[in-house]
């Protein structure tokens, strides 16, 4: 609670009416709203020496420092590229912990009626205009986006848009989509196959395969188009390419491991130690990443009447935070197949 | 091609079963199975080019039985 302070001892509290010393009411230490806080940075590189033909494994350890929480990183290898370093508070919290309230305009006789009024300024007038009138399909949460993700974006200039037409730019989308290739989004495009099963029938067959069938119409994506796609899509700057592992420090000193994401996770840790150990592919010393997959699957009603169903294979990066990936509105679930139903053609 | 028995519940689930698997016979592809080995190039968010190799941590799914 903001507005709740803890006083001061040596300030005496002020009298009641009654002449008795007044009491400071506070709220209980359980009530304190922490505003969230992204980890520790990571400290500074230290030059290393340069050691030849090593042929045991040398890790350089790298422990960050703590966080009001009491959490510490320690990664097994320096990591080298830090998603957490450029955390914002508004991606830790839905409710902005820098955020300030204006004071209510004291002099009320003196105000104006005229056009920005009741809002700060001409820009913020002429926006909440348009949201207000015309269409009421803009809802307060694409407003909000318009202009936190578009219209102040450092590189958004009213000037770029000289005889903008939404419709043309819309057909260069399409075309561009269409005539893709070698485009990071080439190869991530849907396909459709037919499923060959074998049913066994109740008769002999010598040959043990059964009565083979064929189901239409699975339509499904290559998986190695869609992480290509993913790594170039602009949630890529979330993810943790490397592992780390989680401590959180008692106040008396010990230290307590934290499982919370999957690359904080042992099984991570251990993928990504032998990738490391595995030798490098043929003339190429980049860094060798884990790209952590999670899979899932489940048959959905489309429809609360009827019975529209869909059975979807989707796929989740183990590389991104769960507080991210959790979020409907992340984007970070990618559909990679949906399967046809059996039902249908026997 | 069935009748309505005391098989065809056993026989449909047969059928789910061995769809699922087919599915993802088709979908671990051979691109995916040199990438998962050999790893992959791509450019990076920050600038930089990295090899990843594809791991599977966690499956969760069913065959819808009914």
């Amino acid at each position: 609670m903001p507005g709740l302070r803890t006083p001061s001892p040596s300030r005496s509290p002020p009298l009641t009416n009654a002449g008795r010393p007044g009491r400071y009411y506070r709220l209980p230490k359980r009530y304190d709203d922490l505003p969230p806080e992204p980890p520790a940075p990571l400290p500074p590189p230290t030059p290393v020496p340069v050691i030849r033909r090593v042929i045991l494994h040398v890790r350089d350890t790298i422990r960050t420092s703590l966080n009001r929480f009491g959490l510490l990183r320690e990664y097994p290898h320096r990591p080298s590229y830090d998603p957490d370093a450029s955390l914002e508070s508004e991606d830790l919290a839905n409710w902005d912990a820098s955020r300030t309230f204006e004071p209510s305009d004291s002099n009320p006789t003196a105000r104006s009626f005229l056009p920005p009024w009741p809002f700060r300024n001409m820009s913020v007038f002429l926006l909440m205009e348009w949201l207000n009138s015309g269409s009421n399909l803009k809802s307060v949460g694409e407003t909000d986006r318009l202009v936190n993700g578009v219209l102040r974006h450092p590189e958004f200039k009213a000037s770029d848009f000289e005889g903008f037409s939404t419709h043309r730019e819309n057909q260069r989308l399409d075309k561009a989509d269409a005539d893709a290739v070698g485009t990071p989004f080439s190869g991530d495009g849907w396909s459709t196959s037919a499923v060959h099963i074998s049913v066994p029938t109740g008769q002999k067959d010598p040959t043990g395969t059964g009565h083979s069938f064929t189901i239409q119409g699975l339509h499904h994506r290559s998986l190695l188009g869609v992480l290509k796609a993913a790594l170039a899509d602009v949630s890529s700057k979330r993810f943790h390419f490397s592992p780390f592992k989680h401590f959180r420090v008692l106040s008396f000193g010990r230290k307590e491991r934290c499982y919370d994401e999957v690359y904080t996770s042992d099984a991570f840790l251990q993928a990504d130690d032998t990738l490391q150990k595995q030798k490098n592919e043929l003339n190429c010393n980049l860094e060798k990443v884990v790209l952590g997959l999670m899979l899932w699957s489940d048959s959905t009603h489309l429809a609360n009447f009827g019975n529209a169903k869909a059975w979807p294979i989707y796929l989740y990066f183990a590389n991104l935070s769960k507080y991210i990936r959790a979020k409907p509105t992340s984007g970070s679930s990618h559909h990679i197949a949906y399967i046809p139903s059996v039902s249908v053609g026997i | 091609m069935l009748t309505a028995g005391s098989q065809r519940a056993v026989i449909l689930t047969h059928c789910r079963r061995e769809l699922m698997q087919e599915v993802w016979n088709i979908l671990i592809d051979d691109e995916f199975i040199a990438a998962y080995q050999h790893g992959f190039v791509a450019l990076c968010h920050d600038g930089q080019s990295r090899r990843f190799y594809p791991r599977l941590f966690t499956y969760s799914a069913d065959y819808p039985e009914k």
